[in-house]
């Protein structure tokens, strides 16, 4: 099973391409379904067009996803009256 | 009456005192045990024993079970229709997580068990002009000395909108005392100057202009559009040192910071959704936030989910200082998210951003 510190190294190799996929909003490592750790994708769309194009694993580590986004910042606005 | 109900009718009335019996015999073992005497300070009513107490969670069942009742059993949820000794602990551990000799019975004498997480009794204070009914502060009031997890905001320089989000904890360094919240609850995402005013509550919140800040606008980390931050956050100095408290909302004071880790479980106090609990997911996630001037990335994110299928946290809750539970070492502050997720930035790098410690 990988190491936290295995994935976090690959998390950060290849991060930065993961999250300029569209409807891709986050790239961390995280349990997956199974127990073990996993590269979790956060998804901003269950569009299956989109998703079934993301990659199962990436060097041999195995990738999961979570439908969790968009992300936003959290204040609350409101117009002035 | 549904067969649900007949058959707990049948149940009860069958199996009355052998249940009373099981449900003593844990009392005494957990609650009024000779072990436990010095931590007993509760109440025995007639038939659920409680006890309160403030010291650290453990999952020990001796410091853990605060309460031994008689209930219907639940199983994934849903109830059974099945009477169960009912053992309310302060927080519910993962088997996994146990020592064996940790581990609470299946059951006891043929009596099935049924454990259910309460958290920790508090005594509610009979009248408190802070308090709701609930036993929950109200963190949209004007409060002072102004508290962590209570509403903080700006003052739109235009006049076009007011806003609110959370006060995190008190920060302080060699010159001065401060209000540690996020860049876009202190600062506008970088467009406020040093020496703009912070109010308590937000004004959105109906803070006052004239009466309500608490704090003036000192310094933040420049959120970047180009190339991945670490953290949303900003500091303003206090108008004065009395004028804020170190103590969290219903949590209390944090007790120094630790780093988070996998499945560790947390807890917070917001403006928009008051007391949560949650649990921390990953500790290293890359992730892409809408704001107003773009979308921001930000590396080596907290991610947290709420326990019980509840929002962590909402809109208004920015800011927040998110805290271990059972030890309430800060852990990270809390700045963006979904329904589902919370994003939080680990509080180690937040205080060595700002160059400054928790007071």
């Amino acid at each position: 099973m990988a190491s936290e510190a295995e994935l976090r190294e690959v998390k950060r190799r290849h991060s930065a391409e993961l999250l300029k996929l569209p409807g891709v909003c986050g790239v961390g490592v995280a349990k997956g379904k199974g127990g073990g750790l996993v590269l979790m994708l956060h998804l901003a769309t269950d569009d299956a067009a989109i998703t079934e194009k993301l990659p199962r694993e990436i060097e041999g580590y195995p990738v999961e996803t979570v439908q969790s986004g968009p992300f936003k910042k959290l204040p609350k606005e409101a117009a002035n009256r | 009456m549904t067969r649900n109900e007949q058959h707990f009718v049948e149940n009860a009335v069958g199996k009355w005192a052998d249940i009373r019996a099981a449900k003593n015999e844990l009392a005494q073992r957990f609650i009024h045990g000779p072990r436990s005497e010095a931590l007993k300070r509760g109440t025995v009513s007639m038939l659920t024993s409680a006890r309160a107490g403030t010291s650290a969670i453990n999952p020990g069942p001796i410091g853990n079970v605060v309460g031994v009742g008689i209930g219907e059993k639940t199983s994934d949820g849903s109830p059974t229709g099945a009477l169960a000794v009912k053992l309310l602990v302060r927080m519910k551990y993962p088997q996994a997580q146990l020592d064996t000799k940790d581990i609470l019975p299946k059951e006891i004498n043929g009596i099935p068990t049924d454990v259910e997480e309460v958290g920790t009794f508090r005594r509610f204070p009979a009248t408190s002009a802070k308090r709701k009914p609930s036993g929950m502060p109200n963190p949209r009031t004007k409060i002072r000395p102004a508290q962590p997890g209570c509403s903080i905001g700006f003052q739109d320089p235009n006049n076009q909108f007011v806003m609110a989000g959370t006060f995190g904890a008190v920060v302080k360094d060699k010159n001065g005392t401060y209000v540690l919240s996020n860049n876009h609850v202190l600062a506008d995402e970088n467009k406020l100057a040093a020496g703009a005013p912070i109010f308590q509550p937000g004004l959105l919140d109906g803070g006052n202009i004239a009466t309500d800040q608490i704090a003036t606008l000192t310094r933040f980390v420049t959120l970047e559009t180009q190339q991945p931050n670490t953290v949303d956050c900003a500091i303003a100095k206090v108008t004065n040192g009395n004028i804020v408290s170190n103590d969290v909302l219903y949590i209390g004071a944090p007790q120094g910071t630790t780093d988070a880790g996998l499945d560790m479980s947390v807890h917070k106090f917001g403006r928009t959704t008051s007391y949560t609990v949650g649990t921390v997911t990953s500790v290293d996630t890359d992730v892409t936030v809408q704001y107003d001037i773009g979308n921001i990335s930000f590396t080596g994110q907290i991610i947290i989910v709420g326990t019980g299928r509840k929002s962590f946290s909402a809109a208004g809750d920015s800011g927040s200082l998110i805290l271990q539970r059972g030890t309430n070492k800060a852990v990270a502050l809390l700045f963006a998210g979904s329904k589902s997720h919370t994003i939080a930035n680990h509080i180690s790098d937040v205080l060595k951003a700002l160059g400054v410690t928790l007071a």
